[in-house]
């Protein structure tokens, strides 16, 4: 297949230094462990510190300060809901490097092309578009029904969350091609 | 495939089993295996002149060509499945 030819736009960019496939697969590899590792903990810590709450009876919090400050019972459906979405925000987030890491092994093997990684990339992506749509819903139904706690999202917010769902799915693609040519590559004998 | 990999009759005819075979070629025997079955997408010229030389025979002897529909597909999806699951 041919494609057509661009003409130059005249721009030079600086060159870069050279980075070995295997430096960037290395320090993408441990940051995405670390990530991983400290969402999961941040995950399981989340319903800890609730049961941990409830156990050791906090049943009121202290509202403002100085003279003008009250006590009130601790309304556990608010602390319900935020530890439930702060839960799920965390563990999707772990999941998504969790994703990023099996990628980065198939790459660091030298096969990126794997069939399963067509699979990951969707699964990121379907992860990506879940945790941006929870916290727009979240922050929309604190701003309706708080009054005073915040500001009420724009749809606008979504549109650059959206246009990285668009090219991670556009990627899942270009994997999934590669992964036919790879095929193709092993049944040439 | 429209296309087959005559490699057992020949092997037949010169009394030579697959293993010899991928040891006189250099083709893995896994390789060649996926030839006699009729699972390879393509094929070098190079192992193709291996073959013909080690089997004393030409290309049109290998390979002939059978009219009727494609298959479709490959083995496994790109998903990594086998075929005939999800």
């Amino acid at each position: 297949m041919r494609f057509p030819k661009t003409t130059s736009l005249g721009i030079r960019t600086p060159s870069l230094p050279h980075l070995s496939l295997v430096s960037i697969s290395s320090v993408a590899s441990t940051a995405c462990t670390v990530a991983f590792w400290v969402l999961s903990v941040g995950a399981v810590l989340v319903p800890l510190a609730v049961v941990a709450l409830k156990l050791l009876g906090w049943s009121l919090v202290t509202a403002g300060s100085g003279e003008d400050a009250i006590v009130i019972p601790l309304p556990w459906a608010y602390v319900l809901l935020v530890a439930t979405a702060a839960f799920a925000y965390l563990s999707i987030s772990a999941l998504i490097f969790r994703l990023l890491i099996g990628i980065v092994v198939t790459l660091r093997m030298g096969d990126p092309f794997h069939p399963q990684n067509v699979r990951r990339l969707h699964q990121i992506a379907g992860a990506f578009a879940s945790v941006t749509l929870g916290v727009w819903i979240g922050q929309f139904l604190v701003a309706r029904f708080v009054r005073g706690a915040m500001e009420t999202p724009d749809l606008f917010d979504l549109i650059t969350p959206s246009f990285a769902v668009v090219i991670l799915v556009v990627i899942a693609e270009v994997f999934r091609e590669g992964a036919r040519l790879r095929r193709e590559s092993e049944l040439t004998i | 495939m429209a296309i087959r990999v005559q490699l057992d009759r020949i092997l037949l005819e010169r009394r030579m089993s697959l293993t010899e075979l991928a040891d006189r070629v250099g083709v893995t025997l896994a390789n060649l295996s996926i030839l006699k079955t009729g699972k390879a997408r393509a094929i070098r010229f190079t192992t193709l002149d291996a073959l013909c030389r080690e089997l004393n025979c030409q290309p049109g002897d290998l390979l002939t060509q059978t009219p009727g529909p494609q298959d479709a597909g490959s083995d496994e999806d790109l998903d990594g499945n086998a075929p005939g699951t999800t």
